[in-house]
């Protein structure tokens, strides 16, 4: 087990590279493509999260997009998302004690949403990488890669 | 009686004749043991092995073809979450414009591995395979293969 870990680390880091230079970087869960990081960044792993997708026939267990958030692609549809549950958009990804946060990642190339991950209360960030597994990382920038692209905005809200 | 070596006894002709048969009974031995000789003088034989060979041809480049257009789907989109990235992706559209003819694979895939693959599915057939809100992907994964395999 503690081999394939490792594989599945240098893999990872492969992916983004980042990583190869965070102490805090952990593998915290199997795969499993039965959640998205948006459903893990609201504190879910039972569903994925998105908007039914967009004039297409709906897809199984794609159901959660609040029928309340406008549906799309672009950052600021993720951002309401997140309102919705409560957060509003603050100025960094700094340990606020009393306060759970997300970040959001966004694209610049075609300017859609990429990921979400969220604050843990030990100040470490989670993050369910799509299909594959949940990792704690130290920084929200630890996982900013072409694909995922670069944090587009921070939001809180209190910790219950 | 004196002993000579057995050689010396034997003239030219008898060796080529020995050898000829030998070389001829291996050979005949081997043949009957792959059973070409019977493949090529049974018409009802080679007609079916063609058949078979046409069957295997179209089986294996179909399979080829998905299991190409798999791996570079995953590769690409296995960190993704976005379903649109993960959808429009052009491997992921080459496996669904593959049609009923990707669904065997497609189920052989999602039984062994749960997986978004079953999006496919949700686009070749134009339908969910449940609209309970507690189902899982793993959960979908599996009533499909239930559901196309009885």
């Amino acid at each position: 087990m503690g081999e394939a870990l490792e594989e599945i680390k240098r893999f990872l880091i492969d992916i983004f590279p980042n990583l190869s230079d965070d102490p805090y970087f952990e593998i915290t869960s199997s795969a499993t493509p039965n959640y998205n990081c948006i459903a893990w960044a609201c504190n879910y792993s039972d569903r994925w999260i998105q908007p039914t997708y967009l004039g297409r026939p709906s897809l199984d267990c794609v159901v959660w997009w609040p029928p309340e958030v406008t549906e799309g692609i672009e950052p600021p549809n993720l951002k309401e998302l997140f309102e919705f549950h409560g957060y509003v958009e603050c100025n960094s990804g700094e340990f606020e004690e009393g306060y759970r946060k997300v970040a959001l990642y966004y694209s610049k190339d075609d300017n859609n949403w990429t990921h979400a991950a969220r604050q843990k209360s030990n100040g470490k960030w989670t993050s369910k990488l799509g299909q594959s597994n949940d990792i704690q990382h130290g920084t929200p920038e630890a996982i900013e890669n072409n694909n995922y692209g670069k944090v587009y905005c921070f939001m809180k809200r209190k910790f219950e | 009686m004196q002993l000579v070596p057995f050689s010396a006894k034997l003239k030219p002709i008898t060796l080529a004749v020995g050898m000829f048969s030998t070389t001829q009974f291996a050979y005949s031995d081997m043949d009957a043991y792959s059973g070409i000789l019977s493949v090529a003088s049974n018409s009802k034989t080679a007609e079916h092995i063609k058949s078979v060979d046409k069957n295997d041809y179209i089986y294996f480049s179909q399979k080829f073809r998905f299991q190409y257009h798999l791996m570079n789907w995953e590769k690409k989109t296995t960190f993704l979450s976005s379903t649109k990235s993960i959808i429009d992706d052009e491997d992921f559209q080459a496996i669904v414009s593959m049609g009923y003819a990707a669904v065997p694979y497609i189920l052989e895939e999602i039984e062994s591995k749960p997986s978004v693959l079953v999006w496919a599915l949700n686009l070749i057939y134009n339908k969910k395979i449940t609209n309970n809100p507690n189902a899982t992907i793993t959960d979908a994964c599996k009533l499909w293969v239930k559901h196309l395999k009885k």
